[in-house]
């Protein structure tokens, strides 16, 4: 039943998404051109120089646009699925309180892989085409192969742990992403007797300050008093203490998304008087 | 009336007329035909900058650059940059077929200085930590050759690298000699002379296996060395507090954040996976599970680091 659920809330979410991550690749080869232009070695007018700066920003920042549109469609769907009239056919359904909320979780993380996969290809072509006329020179595929090379040989134990720890956090993180706005509009919808969608926005809004203040003091003292006490300890110990801070911060965050789990959970269950 | 209004304006076209300076034409820059000199308020020297110290300003020299006919049927374009002392001038001239020169120019009344410094045998050594601001060490050029070793360019490419380098008379040309290299606690001199290398360029270029090094033994300028390592290492780059005090608000938040809440957390989901059942129970004991852990870890690196201090 599981399966059913998340195949639904993904197609709900596909059907616009897909129109955007086209237009964000179509965006992108235009961002491609722009940098083919920049990186040539024309004389070119300065004006068409500076439009073509414009374009590649204009270009990057879509792709931030679509992100957050693609986050969008993920809580609509959520927000429409749970308190709108379509909420009371999904409660009737044969299925439990926690197999609605996975679907729409899993779902919704595919999505935002999805996005940044796509992003990243994005990203890639502008890339691409920056660097076309190196791309087809003879050395080329030489020059990278010794690249690769060169990387891979650096890369010993340390790194891929790095690389690991890197991949799960980043999986609690997208988690986390869309678990705190679903907490935020679940509490909207229990304490705003009406506007509930306004008052999800405002709320997800506040919490997002106040957590984004509190980053910004442990980033301003954090890092630097953090540098300091590393650079004291022996050279040997450095690796596995950044190891161990990494798994510590994976601890938090997933401690963090199963409370809010267990928050969403609770607030479904038993205050939205649904049943 | 009409008398006043006419005073008044007579006035404003007076103070106008004076607020505005006269604009001092400025002389243009000028080149020889063969780019060998470059006449800029004074002139400068066409010479070989290759191993020398310096740092160019960031922004270009605006003032109008005359070319001659011969010149501007080659030239595209010239942009000229200075140097910090204003001895060095940095010019970037690109042809009309695409291709671009870099020059550098020396003030005249400096080659004197600048030959004394390249023939220069026995000048003091400077060493320059870069970071904080002014953290040099000057000592006798013969410490720096103590017992002589090898190091392959893997031990160089993780070492940290300090500039070497010595000062002209005047302090406006400075020569570098070759890189200060801290490799776990040791101190090795690596000559660009002695190694025949012409800068840090074919120094991480990966053409040498290996260099000839010098470990320096001398107990002066080893503690001169420690002393303004440990400043390099130490100087905080915050920026609104002083050092102790920002390392304690950190040390509490951190703990405040890594241990109490952590701990709160565990507490509070004990005591609901006593008091609830089925899914509220697994969550909750996953939950105190993991902050007991994170907890432990958390300790492990506060022991160590406090351990290192």
């Amino acid at each position: 039943m599981l399966r059913k659920l998340i195949k639904y809330d993904y197609k709900s979410m596909m059907r616009f998404w897909w129109i955007a991550a086209l237009i964000s690749a179509a965006l992108a080869f235009v961002g491609g051109g722009s940098a083919f232009l920049l990186g040539s070695e024309m004389d070119l007018p300065e004006t068409i120089e500076a439009m073509a700066v414009l374009v590649l920003i204009m270009v990057v920042v879509s792709f931030s646009i679509f992100a957050v549109l693609s986050m969008i469609l993920v809580l609509v769907r959520f927000y429409k699925n749970f308190f709108t009239d379509e909420g009371y056919l999904t409660f009737t359904l044969p299925v439990k309180r926690s197999q609605l909320l996975n679907s729409k979780l899993l779902a919704g993380s595919g999505v935002m892989l999805l996005t940044y996969l796509v992003c990243a290809v994005n990203v890639f072509i502008i890339f691409f085409f920056g660097a076309i006329r190196e791309i087809f020179q003879k050395d080329f595929f030489e020059k990278l192969m010794d690249f690769v090379r060169e990387i891979l040989q650096e890369i010993g134990t340390f790194e891929i742990l790095v690389m690991i720890e890197a991949l799960v956090l980043f999986v609690l993180v997208i988690l986390i992403s869309l678990l705190f706005p679903f907490c935020c509009i679940t509490f909207a919808s229990i304490v705003a007797k009406r506007a509930k969608a306004a008052a999800a926005i405002g709320i997800y809004y506040g919490a997002s300050s106040v957590l984004s203040f509190i980053l910004q003091i442990f980033y301003l003292f954090g890092i630097s008093s953090l540098t300091i006490w590393l650079g004291k300890v022996s050279e040997n110990a450095v690796e596995p203490i950044i190891l161990l801070i990494l798994l510590v911060v994976i601890l938090m965050a997933a401690i963090i998304c199963l409370i809010l789990y267990f928050l969403q959970y609770w607030m479904m269950d038993r205050k939205l008087n649904l049943s | 009336m009409k008398k006043y209004i006419t005073y008044l304006i007579a006035m404003l076209i007076l103070s106008l007329s004076l607020c505005f300076p006269a604009a001092a034409e400025k002389a243009p820059i000028t080149f020889s035909e063969d780019f060998n000199t470059l006449y800029y308020q004074q002139s400068y020297t066409r010479f070989d900058a290759s191993s020398l110290n310096f740092e160019l300003q960031g922004g270009i020299i605006d003032d109008p650059i005359q070319l001659s006919a011969n010149q501007q049927m080659a030239v595209d374009e010239v942009e000229l940059r200075e140097d910090m002392n204003e001895v060095i001038i940095h010019a970037m001239i690109k042809y009309h077929d695409g291709s671009t020169l870099y020059v550098y120019y020396l003030r005249e009344d400096y080659i004197a200085e600048y030959q004394q410094l390249r023939e220069e045998i026995d000048g003091d050594y400077t060493v320059d930590f870069a970071w904080p601001e002014e953290n040099i060490v000057v000592h006798g050029k013969d410490a720096f050759f103590g017992k002589k070793t090898t190091v392959s360019s893997d031990t160089v490419s993780r070492s940290h690298c300090f500039t070497v380098y010595v000062d002209s008379r005047s302090g406006a040309l400075a020569l570098i000699k070759g890189e200060l290299l801290l490799d776990d606690g040791e101190y090795y001199f690596l000559s660009y002379e002695e190694n025949d290398i012409d800068g840090s360029e074919e120094l991480y270029s990966g053409r040498y296996e290996s260099f000839t090094v010098w470990e320096i033994t001398d107990a002066e300028l080893l503690e001169k060395l420690d002393q303004a390592e440990s400043a390099y290492y130490d100087e905080d780059v915050g920026f609104l507090y002083d050092d102790e005090l920002g390392e304690v608000i950190t040390a509490v938040a951190m703990i405040f954040v890594f241990a109490v809440l952590p701990f709160g957390a565990m507490i509070t989901f004990l005591v609901l996976a006593i008091r609830t059942t089925k899914l509220y129970r697994k969550l909750s004991v996953i939950i105190c599970i993991l902050s007991a852990i994170e907890i432990s870890v958390f300790s492990l690196i506060a022991a160590i680091i406090m351990i290192a201090q």
